[in-house]
């Protein structure tokens, strides 16, 4: 076991290695650099005169000029070494401090978001497996799998359209105006739990027909093995007989899900989170990814990849203890 | 709106004589509910010093106005300042556009004298005027940035460059401190324009610095930066510590909204950056300089708050809910006029396009395939393209039916208005298209399509940003012009980019032809923003790679002009000698005629009349202005005298 | 941070436990099938799904048959006019399909365009009408479609006209071709990938095992949006669409292999120590064909499935591209694209009928993921 542990860590490190040359490589591919995008927002905005001289000599000042692999040792260096994740050009401040303001409502976008899929998925699953065929099965599934169907861009912004058309004002945002900047109390909790419900159904709809065809594989799996006749024969009732032993394995492959969860949930998160406005990671990162802004590109992309193989790495240890059937490699 | 020429005439003739004083003399001064608590506690002085001995009196747009309230003003992006924050809160130049964009007037700057060549300004400043922490703000401001700054081998190495300088004799200029109020400004040639540049975005360095703060970062004056320079995240020397500070002179301007120690000359300073929230957050400047005409120091808002949004739609929506007060460039025409009726809590205001015409369509001389080059240097190709398009088609699908076909030039009521060059080869002519394209490509091939002079099929790529946020309807000008011109035997080919890709291919001069804004509308516009008049500037893409040679940047897009080519930027640079505006008129109408020559660029229509919605409690804001990036975007309707209704 | 969280979850169904009484497939192959088909006719959802998904390819095919109009000819008076009502009765009469003309005016402040129902201009409609020619499946020159106005040119908008006056029902045929195809392509490359590496690393074991398990450790993990961003700006611009499209299907292919590749490794694990692979191997079956004769067919039917649950994703995600602006962009004509013009509240709340790709879109995927429900079912030995 502990040899094991071991060979995992290490694999985890060098996978988080690999994710950041690559990362760090794709960043910079696209032709331009920051300052092609400052240039460009001044364009847009209808300057009619940019010193090009000046735009190369802000190219140096930004480091723009170096090396690839030069910025990239740079970096490291400065993560490994000092912590610094480098500075965000766009922002003006320590990549850090703004990676880790927006990793927590991202937790609770996407955690509230598990939760509401799980309660949705499982009931759903369990029903359409011991239905199997049945009018309500197909009632059940189809309503799992509507989600799944719909764009999430459109499916947001329609929500967001309906919620000012039919309920008089459209809900943007995590927070109401006057809790974006204000500490935490109750009332500000309240706010953002009113608020959650929008991106929860809309990024977890999306995620609710996989997990409800999973637990319906699953458990159709477990309830034709011998162990259930051989209980049925025994006279256990049908509740009982269903929830004592299949759901619970059939359960298993899902805590499997939790690691690789994450890079979905947070893809799902950036659509959303354009549109609805929310104050999570998904925006920054992806303007962060349009403007060159590469240190906070990379920052993310290393806390969000490193964050999924730990995650991936527990649900494999986790799922090792819950169910012993399964060896360790 | 556009007062026509007479007025232009007589102000600038009256300001550049005389300058315009304030009357501000024996004034009672009033502030802000807000401010006067904190006199009275001690912690600001008393509004008599706050503000110079005679402040800018600014006149209300309606009526006078209410203080307090939180401005809330949404914007697109992570960058407040161009998200749109930079236009209200920002952009005090010396002098300013007067509300109905008839001239310049003083802001700043309380007066100023003009030498008879035009080579000299001097500036009178307001004394007793200050920076928003209460310093002093005096002419050696203006001089450390003119010495320390502008002729710092370090901070600029290409030598002096600043976008209110001539290239021109740049290193030839100087400026002197007459006294603590006074700068005088000598330049190497006669400057005509100078004061018209200094109102636009051109002229914000020259305010920009303040010394007391500055010098901290500055080598020259503090031999420890290096201590500052290794604590400060993000910087490697003095110089890049000094733009990051600085906001400038290379690094965006806009940076200011991050900085929240930089002293300000404007309405509003911020107090938190825009990171972990998407707000950010600015508080009046107890020490702006300006009053209304009963004293009342502005702004009559005391707090603004900047919502960064990352996508139109929730921006528009939340507009129209209510939650902010102002957007810039909101989009759906229809949804607002229709928020409108259902009792949005909205008004709206019409905003006027200093614009030429709704769109320029490009074609790259200098596109790197040569053939193609030497076609579109062909000015019976241009006319036949011209009329192949359908404009009255395209005003009908694009611009909800409203504008006429014109070509780009300065519009009716400018005094540069040129007829020929706005109105020529419009029409609508199938016949007479095919009867140009003849005269240069004249063969065809099987399916129909012209043949190159080299047998190939003449085939080019249009390429058009397809940015939802500001460009939402260039793609479908460009469906649309693509079917006339397949209708004429001309192939081409969409390209639809991102507005950072576009950027990228014009600085690799990848463009063949391409498709963009149409400035040069209004009043003196065309002088000022020459792009589609004058060759060899940026954004002139009919000659991309012209503007970096006259730059002497990015090596490889760099192409020399022909000598006719340079004849004319020459000319242009006269215009701007001209003492006066009479001559520069003169000057520049003889450069439209050039223009009209040549026909650098087609144009499809006059622009349609803008909207603009905003919160029914703001008040003072104008219900039709001039709109334009001359202007300052919402800067000319003075956003110091909104205010917000109680 | 993969942009179709979709498509690489479908491809994470677990699999069904191997089964040996199952393996003598090679023999009764057959009969195999016709049981699964007999066991697929149960899943009524999934019947629905392939015909379904059988009519929606058959019309991608015939595109220009079943589009009353061209993908990008325009009326100008008919920018944004609501769909057109067919009417049968024309006072009181019988006169067979029609439809009825617009007029509209301009609001005078908004400039919106209100359309009024012009009972002066009435157009029949009919089957088999002789319309714009085209060539059918490329080669055929005609100028049948299956319904539009009698008279070819009039105006025709059964759901509406868009933002240039061009038909949106044609248009979101016209779509299909890109949509769907993109699809497969991409679906098509994943499974490839995912079968060949997943299958070396089950097979081979060890090393190879190792490697080709951090490759997919590192692919599940990496974002795809930075890769698609930059591949999306460096395409060079005189690229032809369809090679722009190209390279985005493989993008979306690069991370749908992963799950496909876990499921056959592990299937493939399994296998190597039954008694079919050990006698296959003993009388000397080259790797190769052990891969292609004797494993992959003990669970094609699992495959299959796969592919068919990881078809909607590649569609949702070719939408999702086109919202963000990295993905197809016109003049191609596809759902994405077309629903990029949808995606304004202005659209959504004046022009509602922009957003029927979306419909389309949502059927198919349904369509596709019932399918895929009905197919593994029947494969399961249950």
């Amino acid at each position: 076991m502990k040899k094991f542990l071991l060979r995992r860590a290490i694999y985890m490190v060098f996978t988080v290695w690999i994710i950041t040359v690559i990362a760090f490589i794709v960043i910079q591919l696209p032709p331009g650099d920051y300052v092609t995008n400052m240039v460009t927002e001044m364009m847009a905005s209808g300057t009619d005169d940019i010193d090009p001289a000046i735009i190369e000599q802000l190219r140096d000042q930004y480091g723009l000029n170096d090396p690839m692999h030069v910025q990239y040792l740079k970096w490291m260096r400065n993560i490994i070494v000092e912590g610094d994740f480098g500075y965000s050009l766009a922002f003006k401040r320590d990549a850090r401090d703004l990676i880790l303001e927006r990793l927590p409502l991202t937790f609770v976008v996407t955690l509230s978001t598990v939760l509401f899929v799980w309660i949705v998925a499982l009931p759903i699953g369990v029903f359409s497996a011991v239905r199997k065929y049945s009018l309500g099965d197909y009632i059940a599934t189809f309503i799992g799998f509507i989600g799944l169907a719909t764009p999430n861009f459109l499916f947001a912004l329609i929500l967001m359209y309906l919620s000012y058309k039919y309920g008089g004002r459209a809900l943007i945002g995590l927070f109401s105006a006057e809790y974006v900047d204000a500490p935490w109390t109750m009332a500000k909790v309240f706010d953002l739990l009113k608020h959650l419900f929008i991106p929860m159904i809309i990024i977890g709809t999306s995620f609710t027909a996989g997990l409800i065809r999973t637990m319906r594989a699953n458990l159709l799996d477990e309830l034709n093995r011998p162990y259930v006749d051989a209980a049925r024969a025994k006279g256990l009732s049908e509740t009982r007989l269903l929830w004592k032993y299949p759901v619970r394995y059939a359960l298993n492959p899902f805590v499997s899900t939790i690691g690789w969860a994450l890079p979905g949930l947070v893809a799902g998160e950036v659509i959303v989170s354009i549109v609805l406005n929310l104050p999570t990671s998904g925006p920054v990162l992806f303007n962060a990814l349009l403007e060159q802004d590469m240190y906070v590109a990379s920052g993310f992309i290393l806390v969000l990849s490193a964050l999924t193989v730990i995650g991936t790495f527990i649900s494999d240890v986790l799922l090792a203890i819950l169910d012993p059937r399964i060896r360790l490699e | 709106m556009r007062r026509g020429f007479h007025v232009v005439v007589l102000m600038l003739l009256l300001t550049a004589l005389f300058g315009v004083t304030a009357s501000a003399q024996d004034m009672m001064y009033s502030e802000s509910p807000m401010l006067s608590s904190m006199v009275d506690s001690g912690e600001l002085p008393a509004v008599e010093e706050r503000l110079p001995a005679s402040p800018r009196v600014v006149e209300p747009f309606k009526e006078v106005g209410q203080y307090g309230g939180t401005m809330r003003v949404g914007f697109t992006g992570n960058n407040p300042g161009w998200g749109g924050m930079w236009y209200v809160t920002g952009w005090e130049n010396l002098v300013s556009w007067a509300p109905d964009f008839s001239g310049v007037v003083p802001n700043i700057a309380e007066s100023w004298e003009i030498s008879d060549d035009v080579r000299s300004y001097t500036f009178h400043l307001r004394e007793g005027m200050r920076w928003s922490d209460g310093e002093p703000f005096t002419a050696d401001d203006i001089i450390f940035y003119i010495d320390d700054v502008l002729f710092n081998e370090e901070l600029l190495v290409g030598g002096p460059s600043a976008d209110w300088l001539p290239r021109e004799g740049a290193e030839d200029f100087t400026a002197e401190k007459i006294d603590d109020y006074t700068v005088r400004f000598n330049f190497a040639n006669p400057y005509g324009t100078f004061l018209l540049n200094l109102a636009q975005w051109n002229g914000r360095h020259i305010t920009w610095f303040p010394k007391h703060y500055l010098t901290q970062f500055h080598a020259d004056y503090n031999d420890a930066v290096d201590d500052i320079v290794a604590e400060t995240d993000g910087v490697e020397d003095w110089v890049g510590l000094f733009n990051l500070r600085a906001s400038g002179p290379t690094d965006d301007t806009n940076n200011y909204f991050n900085n929240l120690d930089r002293p300000l000359l404007f309405p509003w300073i911020p107090t938190s950056v825009l990171g972990g929230s998407t707000q950010m957050t600015m508080v009046r400047n107890p020490y702006y300089w300006k009053v209304d005409t009963e004293g009342n120091q502005l702004p009559y808002i005391d707090e603004v708050i900047g919502v960064s949004y990352q996508d139109n739609e929730a921006r528009n929506l939340a507009l129209a809910n209510g939650d902010i007060d102002y957007i810039k460039d909101a989009t759906g025409r229809e949804f607002f006029f229709d928020a409108l009726d259902s009792g949005a809590p909205l008004n709206m205001s019409l905003p006027l396009s200093d614009a030429a015409n709704s769109n320029s369509i490009h074609f790259n001389r200098n596109a790197q395939d040569p053939v193609l080059a030497e076609i579109f240097s062909d000015i019976n190709f241009r006319i036949g393209m011209s009329h192949a398009i359908n404009r009255e088609e395209v005003i009908e699908i694009v611009h909800f039916g409203q504008g006429s076909p014109a070509q780009v030039g300065p519009v009716e009521d400018s005094p540069l208005y040129n007829e020929r060059l706005a109105n020529q080869y419009v029409a609508y002519d199938v016949d007479l298209a095919n009867q140009y394209l003849d005269m240069v490509v004249p063969d065809k091939d099987a399916d129909g399509y012209r043949l190159r002079p080299d047998g190939e099929r003449l085939s080019f790529v249009l390429t058009v940003v397809n940015e939802l946020a500001w460009q939402a309807s260039w793609v479908q000008v460009a469906e649309l012009l693509i079917g006339y011109w397949d209708a004429v035997g001309v192939e081409v080919l969409l390209n639809a980019v991102s507005d950072d890709t576009f950027t990228e291919q014009r600085e690799n001069n990848n463009l063949e032809a391409t498709m963009f804004t149409g400035e040069g509308g209004a009043g003196l516009t065309a002088i000022l923003d020459p792009r589609y008049y004058v060759p060899g500037e940026l954004m002139g893409m009919y000659g991309n790679g012209w503007f970096y040679w006259y730059t002497n940047a990015l090596e490889a897009t760099q192409i020399e002009p022909p000598e006719d080519i340079k004849e004319i930027r020459v000319a242009y640079e006269q215009v701007g000698q001209q003492p006066s505006l009479e001559g520069q008129i003169e000057a520049m109408s003889d450069l439209l005629e050039v223009a009209a020559d040549n026909f650098w660029v087609i144009g499809i229509s006059r622009p349609a009349p803008g909207f603009q919605p905003y919160h029914q409690r703001l008040g003072n804001y104008p219900d039709e202005w001039v709109k334009g990036w001359v202007e300052g975007v919402e800067k000319i309707t003075y956003p110091e005298q909104w205010y917000i209704k109680q | 941070m993969d942009i179709i969280p979709n498509a690489q979850q479908q491809f994470d169904v677990p699999a069904p436990p191997v089964q040996t009484h199952e393996v003598e497939v090679s023999i009764e192959l057959a009969s195999q099938w016709k049981l699964m088909w007999w066991k697929f006719r149960r899943h009524r959802l999934a019947v629905i799904g392939l015909i379904v998904v059988v009519t929606y390819y058959g019309v991608a095919l015939f595109a220009d048959f079943f589009a009353p109009q061209a993908a990008t000819t325009y009326i100008a008076e008919y920018v944004y006019a609501p769909p057109q009502q067919i009417h049968l009765f024309r006072d009181g009469q019988l006169v067979g399909p029609y439809v009825l003309g617009y007029t509209f005016e301009r609001d005078p402040v908004s400039f919106k365009k209100l359309f009024a129902v012009d009972e002066e201009t009435v157009i029949p409609l009919g089957f088999f009408v002789h319309g714009e020619s085209y060539k059918l499946l490329g080669l055929i020159e005609t100028d049948i479609h299956l319904f539009g106005p009698q008279e070819a040119g009039q105006p025709f908008y059964l759901l509406g006209a868009d933002a240039l006056g061009r038909d949106v029902l044609s248009r979101t045929i016209f779509s299909s071709r890109i949509s769907l195809s993109v699809a497969w392509v991409g679906v098509i490359i994943s499974m490839v990938l995912g079968i060949v590496l997943g299958g070396i690393s089950g097979l081979m074991g060890g090393i190879v095992d190792n490697l080709v398990q951090r490759l997919i450790e590192v692919t599940m993990s990496i974002p795809l949006l930075p890769i698609i961003i930059a591949v999306a700006a460096l395409v060079p611009i005189d690229w032809s669409v369809l090679r722009v499209y190209t390279i985005i299907v493989f993008l979306l292919a690069i991370t749908g292999w992963t799950g496909l590749a876990r499921v056959v490794r592990s299937k493939f694990l399994a296998l190597r120590e039954e008694d079919f692979v050990l006698s296959a191997r003993l009388d000397g079956v080259s790797t190769m064909d052990l891969i292609w004769r004797h494993m992959l067919p003990s669970f094609y039917s699992h495959i299959i499935a796969s592919l068919t649950l990881a078809l909607p994703g590649m569609i949702i995600a070719e939408t999702a591209l086109s919202f963000l602006g990295v993905g197809l962009r016109p003049p191609v004509v596809s759902w994405g694209v077309q629903l990029q013009d949808a995606q304004q509240i202005n659209v959504i709340a004046n022009y509602p009928w922009m957003l029927v790709p979306a419909f389309a879109v949502i059927i198919i995927v349904l369509a596709f993921n019932f399918l895929g429900d009905g197919l593994r079912d029947a494969a399961d030995p249950y």
